[in-house]
């Protein structure tokens, strides 16, 4: 175990200039509407979720929820959910969700820089959900892996089909997790840290 | 689950705290970089309620961007304007990584120690 001497450590707030600042680390949760993103951030934050909003006045391309097509100009906003984990050795680790729509996927650039990787999660029930933030992911050659969201303890497919479908390198590592447990949000974290690790080592 | 909504009415236009200006070198300021108050700036005095609000979230804890803009129920770009002019006016300290490769996305900065502690310390969870 890494961990650094406890006078680094985070305690219960002494006056922030008493201490050295924690080293903050992130990774992205990504993945349609509605997958389990918000549930996944919370089994782990050490605070209950927060939430955000980008305004947007972008133009918005693509399918919306609805079904229609807008390419009008548009203001929206754009909710942003995340939590934070505080580590030994004083890293703070923050989780940053975000829908996965094409059109959202401008403000990904700033969530992802200096991100360790993502996770995207996926429901295989609608798997094409998923196919923006793994393009996105993908040509960006950020490290991610594919959580597949087990809603209610069921897995209904194969993960090698799961990979099949999403075309995806072998290279990505996919796996069952449920956003709802502390303790598969956590394997899915590690595998991604993992990859990012092997990713350096390679690089 | 929260997913895209809707402007809530707002009695202010988010932008007007700012003073109308929507980008700076503060448009860099990531969305995890921690504030900072530092000593002597505690009150505020005579500043705007948002600059006040500010000092009064991050004077016992480091904070970071993201959490105050959730925390004030103000969008980012406007919470990194204030905390910019916060930095200005050495009321905070803003803490980022080292600088990053934006073009890849990936940080350079991450080290493998780095990531190895954020392993162990997943792990230990």
């Amino acid at each position: 175990m890494a961990y650094q001497p406890s006078d680094t450590a985070v305690t219960a707030s002494p006056p922030p200039s008493a201490r050295v600042a924690p080293t903050v680390v992130k990774i992205v949760v990504a993945g349609g509407f509605a997958v389990g993103k918000t549930t996944f951030i919370g089994s782990i934050s050490d605070i209950e979720p927060l939430s955000t909003e980008a305004a947007m006045t972008e133009h918005s391309l693509g399918v919306d929820d609805a079904g229609g097509r807008s390419d009008r100009k548009t203001t929206t906003t754009v909710a942003m959910d995340f939590g934070r984990i505080a580590l030994p050795g004083a890293f703070w680790l923050y989780l940053f969700g975000t829908p996965g729509q094409d059109r959202f996927l401008f403000m990904w650039d700033d969530m992802v820089r200096g991100a360790i990787g993502a996770v995207v999660l996926v429901d295989t029930d609608r798997l094409d959900q998923c196919f923006p933030a793994i393009d996105y992911f993908e040509s960006r050659r950020i490290p991610f892996v594919v959580g597949v969201n087990c809603f209610d303890g069921v897995a209904k497919h194969a993960l090698e089909d799961v990979r099949e479908a999403l075309t995806i390198s072998p290279q990505v590592p996919v796996l069952y997790t449920d956003a709802r447990s502390r303790a598969a949000t956590k394997q899915t974290l590690i595998q991604l840290v993992r990859l990012a690790m092997e990713r350096l080592h390679g690089a | 689950m929260k997913e895209p909504v809707e402007h809530e009415a707002r009695s202010v236009r988010p932008y007007t705290v700012t003073g109308g200006r929507v980008r700076s070198a503060s448009s860099d300021m990531p969305l995890e970089a921690l504030v900072e108050v530092l000593p002597g700036a505690m009150n505020g005095h005579g500043l705007p309620p948002e600059k006040r609000a500010i000092l009064r979230h991050a004077a016992h804890t480091y904070v970071a961007v993201a959490e105050l803009s959730a925390l004030l129920h103000l969008p980012i770009g406007v919470v990194r304007v204030i905390v910019a002019d916060l930095a200005d006016a050495k009321y905070v300290r803003v803490h980022t990584a080292a600088p990053m490769a934006v073009q890849s996305g990936w940080s350079q900065a991450l080290s493998l120690s780095a990531l190895e502690s954020v392993l162990n310390g997943i792990s230990a969870l």
